[in-house]
């Protein structure tokens, strides 16, 4: 560790470690955890209603905030996963196949201690390794100029099209149709409105968070409500003593804990890659070097280990693109570019440049934050049953008002509130027909920094076109944008021929 | 196939018409080539074209994956075979759909009323209509909610944030 690393880690830690900070990090892992327990009520949404709250606070605060609730939100999932066979949130669907079984054999307590110890422990080391890599990762970043910029746009937006949904084409739809979207405002250079529809709400830029409330948490009421209840099942009964004993159980496979926190942090740290892929992946590592792997889903505590372990550490590892690159690794990261654009931090390699203090302080808030989870896990897991088992008519009526009112509180503006609504149903028309609403956010999110990249590289080139296949990063990124959409097409056909291969010789 | 396709493919229930299917799948991609050309026509012409080199390369590639899009979903809905009328299709989705429906009629109604009568009135007017829409009827449980809803956004956003949602007539 460099000198001028240990002195911005301390600088991060006396901005972090103030009683404010500490109160909201408390909160927002608490109102984190309950809203991730809701079963069907995602991290990414739970961030989105909660992007609005943080308006008022100064950028640290709100940031860390955030990242508390991401980090409460991610393990809330394990809840219902553990007491009522139901995943909170993607990143748990792993947990329900070993903690669901062990539930059903009475051992309820232990499956929760499991998942909290195994959480934490994996939030914390990947905290500590992301924190490490902050800065090699903003040496990297000096090196992009506004075309490098323009292009690494267009290559996030390809890379999260492939990595994100089943289908290239309809990703990169919605990822180009919030480029539109974002371009909608007046000309960045000569002031003249482009297409605002005479709404002054649209006249300089469009409001990405009732877009990212709407698109996210809106939505999802369209589904929730048609839920009567989301179980009925609130008998099962927990113990301290037997959640400290899988507590104690966890600490006690230390290599299985790392393992699949490696594979969290890597899978995480992939643009577009989820905690859903990074955990199936580690519990199918877990069981293949198991020397029981035909007890893994039959209620072996290793297999939540796995699970849990790894996708605390996507939390962590998807950041790295966020922070680095401006290109999100999950749902719930690409809310937190929409927090980072609202405090006045603009996403991308400049991030790295300009707000490296900014971003130890979110890294160093998932380390902190995880300490408070410990704490309130322990605390509340027992009793959450409750929650996960609160009917959808009362969650529905709450989300509704508290987004509307979310909404109105940026711009004190019913526009804001409208365009939440209509983004709410396109993204649930989205939703209904395969696409997927990460690309389109991420565009509007984007779109004007990739704009104001194209316009400055076709200054400073003459508008030569040529200009962006200028420099090895430029050209790197182009070609990678170009394997990223070949690779899936060309994977499928190598498949083809070898299934036919395979058919003819049987 | 989308979830509703897949809800009548588990259900053994009528395949909707063609038309309908059409409609649905289509709406997305078709909202966004609507946008491409009124933005072309909003701009071409009026702003110069410099300036418009980047939005117009948007819509280009826009434009191109929209039509490959459109050209798949057209080949599979030519294989669609629906056992259903538009009319019947668009009912049974109406049906299928009701409590998003109904929902989005209520939600439609609460945003209109803020500004006449007042966020905290039309929020308590919203609220008691979802949950009916929702399947609570219990008007005990539906007053104390809506009232312990009522207070926390009072308390968070008026005491705590300083916001001044819009007011009604009876200062709500």
């Amino acid at each position: 560790m460099t000198p001028l690393q240990v002195e911005i880690i301390t600088q991060a830690l006396g901005v972090l470690l103030t009683l404010e900070n500490m109160v909201f990090i408390a909160i927002g892992v608490t109102f984190g955890m309950l809203a991730g327990s809701i079963p069907g009520f995602t991290g990414t949404n739970t961030v989105a209603i909660a992007l609005p709250f943080t308006l008022p606070m100064t950028p640290e605060i709100a940031l860390v905030t955030l990242s508390a609730i991401y980090i409460g939100a991610n393990y809330g999932g394990a809840i219902p996963a553990v007491l009522i066979n139901t995943p909170g949130t993607a990143g748990a669907t792993a947990t329900v196949l070993d903690a669901y079984p062990m539930s059903q054999k009475g051992q309820a307590s232990k499956a929760l201690g499991i998942s909290i110890s195994a959480s934490v422990i994996g939030g914390m080391i990947s905290a500590v390794i992301i924190l490490f890599m902050l800065q090699p990762i903003g040496e990297v970043a000096f090196l992009f100029s506004n075309r490098e910029i323009f292009v690494l746009g267009i290559f996030g937006l390809t890379a999260v099209a492939v990595a994100i949904g089943d289908n290239i084409r309809k990703g990169l739809v919605a990822g180009f149709i919030g480029l539109l979207i974002a371009a909608m405002p007046v000309d960045p250079t000569t002031g003249q409105r482009r297409l605002d529809f005479g709404f002054f709400g649209l006249y300089d830029s469009v409001p990405f968070v009732p877009v990212v409330v709407g698109l996210f948490a809106i939505s999802e009421l369209f589904y929730l409500i048609n839920k009567t209840a989301i179980s009925e099942d609130n008998s099962v009964t927990t113990t301290y003593r037997d959640i400290f004993e899988g507590v104690r159980y966890a600490i006690t496979r230390p290599f299985a804990v790392v393992r699949s926190m490696g594979i969290g942090l890597l899978i995480g740290s992939m643009p577009g890659a989820g905690t859903s892929v990074a955990n199936f992946v580690s519990w199918g590592a877990a069981k293949s070097t198991s020397d029981d792997p035909d007890s893994f889903g039959e209620g072996n505590p290793d297999g939540v280990i796995a699970s849990e372990a790894s996708n605390s550490a996507v939390t962590a590892g998807s950041l790295v693109p966020t922070l680095a690159l401006g290109i999100p690794g999950s749902g719930t990261t690409a809310v937190m570019l929409a927090a980072l654009l609202l405090h006045g931090l603009r996403p991308g390699p400049q991030l790295m440049q300009e707000f490296t203090l900014e971003a130890n302080v979110i890294i160093l808030s998932l380390l902190v934050a995880n300490v408070f989870l410990l704490i309130a896990a322990l605390a509340v897991s027992k009793y959450l049953v409750r929650v996960v088992t609160m009917p959808a008519n009362l969650i529905v009526p709450a989300i509704l008002a508290l987004t509307v009112i979310g909404a109105f509180a940026m711009r004190s503006s019913m526009f804001d509130v409208w365009l939440m609504f209509l983004f709410g149903i396109i993204g649930f028309v989205m939703r209904e027909n395969g696409y997927s609403l990460i690309p389109l956010i991420l565009g509007i999110i984007l779109g004007p920094i990739i704009e104001g990249s194209f316009l400055r590289s076709m200054l400073v080139s003459g508008n030569d076109p040529l200009y962006f296949f200028g420099s090895s990063i430029a050209i790197l990124l182009w070609v990678l944008t170009v394997l990223a959409l070949f690779i899936q097409p060309i994977s499928n056909v190598i498949r083809g021929v070898i299934a036919n291969r395979t058919d003819y010789l049987n | 196939m989308t979830s509703t396709e897949a809800d009548n493919a588990a259900t053994n229930r009528p395949t909707p018409s063609t038309s309908a299917v059409a409609l649905f799948r289509l709406a997305f991609p078709l909202a966004g080539l609507v946008l491409a050309v009124l933005y072309i026509d909003s701009t071409y012409g009026r702003i110069r074209l410099n300036n418009l080199y980047y939005p117009y390369f948007v819509i280009g590639v826009l434009g191109a994956l929209t039509l490959s899009v459109f050209a798949t979903d057209l080949r599979q809905l030519v294989d669609h075979e629906g056992e259903q009328s538009f009319v019947d299709s668009i009912r049974e989705a109406a049906i299928q759909w009701k409590r998003s429906i109904g929902f989005t009629i209520v939600a439609i109604a609460y945003l209109w009323l803020i500004e006449p009568i007042g966020f905290f009135l039309a929020t308590a007017v919203g609220m008691v209509g979802v949950m009916l829409v929702g399947g609570r009827r219990d008007p005990v449980w539906i007053s104390i909610s809506t009232l312990i809803i009522l207070v926390f956004v009072y308390v968070m956003f008026v005491q705590i944030m300083g916001l001044r949602p819009p007011r009604g007539p009876l200062g709500l």
